[in-house]
């Protein structure tokens, strides 16, 4: 028991590969057992990140000055080369951990993945085999990105994960699925090898410099010091957020990167729909919060204002773009342009509210926008279309559908009371107060300037979201020529499948709408931690220009903004449930 | 003068190799059937004979560089070399097993032995005279080989193409030798009266031989003939047809031989100057990189043949290894993992191409060669087209495989290269924008590898295309694919060894660079750091 508990987020992230696998593997095995399969190690899966997180709460509450710190700790060395040419040690390691950043992800992951598994059981028609081991394929590279704690294995999950939606998509997706394909696999690579750079740079600025023992690492522990040591000068930092930016704002996508998203949200098969939406695009603005925020403190600060516009205008033009729309699901991709400049803008007003926000945005634009690109698959299996123009009144036939999709329309526009509105007045908080210094930190980098924009970017959501429900939802009953298509087993409403797919969703929504305390709580020494990385070095920067005074500054004033409970060095606590409770 | 039972003793690996193709060469006359069908099988255990050798070898004289016979290198690099040669010629063996009529094999195979030889010779030299013999003791079955390898009338294109162009290259090679000699007034290249004694010689006396006109035209004409080996832009443009004219195997085996022996060649001629190279043969190397990577790709992208995207791919793959090589003796690991992967990866690649038939000429099974006939093949053979998806994401330099490594090194090299380039001059900028340009180049490769998925993976099968029934080559294809992860998983092995082969070359140069003193002290410091903190 306690070697499984020792290795819980390796058994995470490899319990769907060997699943995936052995899918691969037997050729015989008839299409029952197969989606059987997918779904039940799926659930293993999500079973396993639940164990997770009850191990993660257990370690942080024992010793209360080490929350905000990773958990569950797993470290191996991978490639150690022997000293090379400039005698400098290689050091790539396996290294796993999750804090509370990643943790709400990894649950997040684990929890909609095997319902788009569900999801796919009557979508799904052709080459079952073969889809479902990409499926796995892709929840476990997916969970290895948000439990990496080594820059190059976060590199390695975050690239591989292109590969099993690349065929996901152009397998199994909509008449122009190669383009779409194509477009989504080579825009997103082209932005991700620029950042391989940037983390090559990394690697070997840590060779250079003294707090990180001259150690050609990538572990991130490190790398977290290098801005701190003055390993990176301002300008360094600069071309290495842009570097972090190219494969980053691609994936998120951020404003003007995103014309790869529409096509391959609508070409995408519903599962691959949701997944791209709920999961893969919060590997950018994950990325952005883990990797250049406390990494490059000094241009995250200098840089912060021109992804603010960015992801101002990115609201706007996403919801207008939404508005016009005239299919129902790249009315939802667009949204998801729309939602996420909210998510960078939360994450960029460098303030808690603004974090967490952000954070939440996440975890709440996973739900919510997965939750409807799932009714709109429904919807889709049923008619073969989703022209708005040729459904309509859907309400009085399908009412079941109607309540999940009035209640994901309800939590993608904030309603109060569902999960989308905490978010989104913490986003707004944090950006509206950002130019203030007060008792938690100094004045951020944005103002109202862009929080006042931002905000009619809510009403214009709850436009076209509200346009959307009434063409599909009400007015007279609409059907195209066909009527529905019973082939594949589905009734007129919703089956109790569907309705086991969309319920646990529905449910998460109202429970972080209601009462987000404890996932705020679990999230916020963690990110208290990389905000103060951030300011850190930003006003020792602008105390005194001399590195080594301008650590001491530093010193001291992360003393005078840090609350006193957190410990700042950072210790790397190992799991010790093996010793005194794991055997019991 | 040292007894010749020592120098042979040094060269057993070669004379193995050398000797036993004379052996299958003369069998291959035999009328007897079952002698000639063998060869293949007895080439390999040769192959396996020479590999215990230079294992022996490396056992017995490690460190006693005192028993050195002139004319021949005896170091880390040498077993290198030997190693990788003899690992992915045993690949091409079996690959290649097929290929010839029943009456030529053992000709055929002992071509392919002589070729493996004299990689390991390049190795070796060390002496100018020998090493262009052994390059020529690369080449020159290679051209016949493509000739044997096919009844089409491109085939003997192609033979004709890259013995004319090779010959040239070889001329222009030999031409720049002379006046190193020149120069120098030495053939040898490294130890006692030694190019390399004469050029450090030149350096502490104040002079600046590397700007010696002489030394300059030589290392120049050298390098552009060495150009043409490893197919560098810009005597990169017969690849495309002799590599189409090829039978698929050959070709397979075309990319890494001559590729090889060549980067192995510079390696072994830029070490005259301790790597030393002013400003006039850096920017060369550095233009050439970029233009080789980007040329390669560009014309790549063009491709509808997908033997000709390959041949243009493999020229892009020599210019992310030019990327290394401009970084001085810091890339020299880099440049030797990423041929043992790369060798592998495109080995792999050809070898799943010959897999899969397609109907040719005379009504006689040929391999595929447009993308037309790769389409859907994921679906009738899903095992072979896994093994050429793994081959061809590991020439993508992607995650779990190999390549992505290849790359990483290639990269960090350059990056780390960058503030002192072995020059006094700083080159860092240079040196990053170099490393973006290799970045934007390997996107748009991965823009024609993918076009190879799509088709295997994507579209609706064609008629018409059936399996090759080889067993050889079907196993030699898993194992390729095998290795290209294998390496992804474990790179610490073949980069260890690359870094090992190496490290006498690069610890001079930083020595010379008077860095190291510094950086020893630091390291050995910090290494009793960690044993106290161990303790």
């Amino acid at each position: 028991m306690s070697w499984l508990f020792d290795h819980i987020l390796t058994l995470v992230i490899f319990v769907p590969v060997a699943g995936a696998a052995i899918l691969f593997a037997f050729a015989s095995w008839d299409t029952v057992l197969v989606r059987r399969w997918a779904l039940g190690v799926s659930l293993l899966t999500l079973f396993l990140a639940g164990v997770a997180g009850v191990l993660f709460a257990q370690e942080q509450n024992k010793d209360i000055s080490k929350r905000g710190a990773f958990f569950l700790l797993e470290e191996a060395n991978w490639v150690s080369g022997s000293e090379d040419v400039n005698s400098r040690p290689l050091k790539i390691q396996y290294k796993l951990g999750v804090d509370g950043i990643s943790l709400p992800l990894v649950i997040l992951t684990a929890l909609l993945t095997p319902l788009a598994i569900w999801g796919s059981f009557t979508g799904i028609q052709t080459r079952h085999r073969e889809y479902y081991a990409l499926m796995l394929l892709l929840f476990g590279a997916m969970l290895g990105v948000f439990c990496a704690r080594d820059l190059l294995l976060f590199y390695i999950f975050f690239e591989f994960t292109l590969v099993p939606l690349y065929f996901l998509i152009g397998i199994w997706g909509g008449p122009q699925r190669q383009k779409a394909a194509n477009m989504f696999f080579i825009y997103t690579l082209t932005g991700s090898l620029l950042t391989f750079a940037g983390v090559i740079y990394l690697g070997w600025k840590a060779s250079l410099c003294e707090a990180t023992g001259y150690i050609f690492t990538f572990d991130l522990a490190e790398l977290y010091k290098l801005a701190g040591a003055g390993g990176l000068s301002t300008t360094e930092q600069w071309w290495l957020f842009v570097a972090f930016f190219a494969g980053f704002a691609i994936k998120v996508p951020l404003f003007p990167f995103h014309t790869w998203l529409p096509l391959a949200h609508v070409e995408a098969p519903t599962a691959g729909s949701v997944i791209l939406a709920a999961i893969l695009l919060k590997l950018g603005t994950y990325g952005f919060l883990r990797l250049s925020l406390p990494m490059l403190p000094e241009a995250t600060i200098q840089l912060a204002p021109t992804i603010g516009v960015l992801a101002v205008v990115g609201i706007i033009y996403g919801a207008v773009a939404a508005w016009v729309q005239s299919d129902v699901k790249k009315l939802v991709a667009y949204s998801s342009v729309s939602h996420l400049g909210f998510c960078l803008l939360g994450m960029f007003c460098l303030k808690m509210a603004g974090l967490t926000g952000s954070l939440l945005y996440m975890i709440n634009h996973g739900l919510s926008t997965g939750a409807l690109f799932l009714v709109v698959g429904m919807i889709y299996e049923r008619y073969h279309t989703r022209e708005m123009a040729e459904i309509g009144g859907l309400g009085r036939k399908m009412p079941v559908m109607a309540f999940f999709l009035v209640v994901f329309t309800m939590s993608s526009i904030g309603l109060p009371g569902l999960n989308g509105f905490v978010s989104e007045f913490l986003v707004l908080l944090g950006t509206f107060t950002s130019a203030n210094a007060d008792a938690a930190g100094p004045a951020g980098p944005l103002g109202i300037w862009f929080a006042v924009p931002a905000a009619t970017g809510i009403l214009l959501g709850a436009i076209y979201m509200l346009h959307m429900v009434r063409r599909v939802l009400f007015g007279p009953v609409k059907e195209p020529g066909h009527g529905f298509d019973a082939s594949t087993g589905l009734t007129q409403d919703l089956t109790r499948r569907e309705v086991g797919i969309l319920a646990p969703i529905a449910l998460c929504c109202l429970f972080l709408g209601v009462y987000p305390k404890p996932v705020m709580e679990m999230m916020e020494p963690a990110l208290e931690k990389g905000l103060n990385r951030v300011t850190w070095s930003a006003s020792a920067k602008a105390n005194d220009s001399n590195a080594i005074a301008g650590r001491n500054t530093a010193v001291s004033e992360r003393r005078a903004y840090a609350p006193p409970t957190y410990d700042l060095s950072e210790p790397e606590t190992s799991l010790v449930v093996a010793a005194d409770g794991g055997d019991e | 003068m040292p007894d010749a039972s020592l120098m042979l003793e040094q060269l057993a690996p070669e004379l193995i190799l050398g000797i036993g193709a004379s052996i299958i060469l003369l069998m291959g006359l035999s009328l007897s059937r079952s002698l000639v069908h063998v060869s293949t099988w007895l080439a390999l255990v040769y192959v396996a004979g020479a590999a215990y050798a230079a294992f022996r070898l490396a056992d017995t004289h490690t460190g006693a560089g005192a028993i050195a016979v002139p004319a021949l290198n005896n170091g880390p690099l040498v077993l290198y070399v030997r190693l990788v040669t003899l690992a992915v010629g045993a690949l091409v063996l079996l690959v290649n097993q097929h290929v010839p009529e029943e009456e030529e094999r053992g000709e055929f195979v002992a071509l392919i032995l002589f070729s493996l030889c004299g990689i390991s010779l390049v190795a070796i030299a060390n002496n100018l005279i020998l090493l262009f013999l052994a390059l020529e003791l690369v080449s020159v079955p290679t051209y016949i080989l493509i000739g044997l390898s096919r009844r089409d009338i491109r085939a003997q294109e192609a033979t004709g193409k890259y013995f004319f162009l090779g010959a040239f290259a070889a001329a222009m090679t030999l031409y720049g030798f002379s006046f190193l000699y020149g120069a120098a007034g030495t053939m040898k290249l490294t130890g006692l009266g030694s190019i390399t004694a004469w050029f450090d010689a030149a350096s502490r006396a104040g002079a600046n031989p590397i700007a010696d006109p002489l030394v300059l035209l030589g290392l120049l004409l050298a390098l552009g003939g060495l150009a043409f080996k490893v197919a560098a832009v810009p005597l990169h443009f017969y690849v495309a047809d002799v590599y189409q004219g090829a039978a698929s195997p050959v070709t397979g085996m075309l990319g890494f031989v001559p590729k090889f022996a060549g980067f192995v060649a510079l390696i072994q001629i830029f070490s005259i100057c301790n790597w030393q190279f002013g400003n006039a043969v850096f920017w060369l190397l550095w233009v050439l990189a970029v233009a080789t990577m980007t040329v390669g790709n560009t014309l790549a992208l063009m491709q509808q043949n997908v033997k000709r995207m390959l041949a243009y791919s493999s020229v892009a793959h020599t210019g992310y290894m030019l990327v290394a090589l401009t970084a001085g003796s810091a890339g020299l690991t880099a440049i030797l993992f990423y041929m043992g992967v790369y060798g592998v990866m495109n080995l792999g690649a050809f070898a799943a191409l010959s897999y899969f038939r397609k109907p040719g000429l005379d009504d006689e099974d040929d391999s595929a060669e447009m993308m037309d006939d790769l389409a859907g093949a994921a679906r009738r053979y899903p095992w072979a087209s896994l093994a050429l998806a793994i081959c061809v994401l590991g020439l993508m330099g992607f995650p779990l495989t190999g390549g992505l490594f290849g790359k990483f090194y290639i990269f960090n090299a350059a990056l780390s290269a960058s503030p002192d380039p072995a020059g006094a001059s700083d080159r860092g900028t240079e040196m990053i924008v170099l490393v973006i340009i290799g970045c934007l180049n390997a996107a748009v490769g991965a823009a024609y590898y993918l076009r190879i998925l799509a088709t295997c993976y994507l579209r609706k099968p064609s008629a018409g295309v059936s399996s090759c029934e080889c067993r050889a080559l079907k196993w030699s294809l898993g194992v390729c694919a095998l290795l290209v992860l294998a390496t992804f998983l474990k790179p610490g092995l073949l980069f260890n060894e690359s870094q090992r082969a190496v490290e006498s070359i690069a610890s001079k140069t930083s020595a010379l660079n008077g860095k190291t003193a510094r950086l020893q002290n630091e390291t050995v410091d910090r290494q009793l750091g960690l044993r106290q903190s161990e303790n």
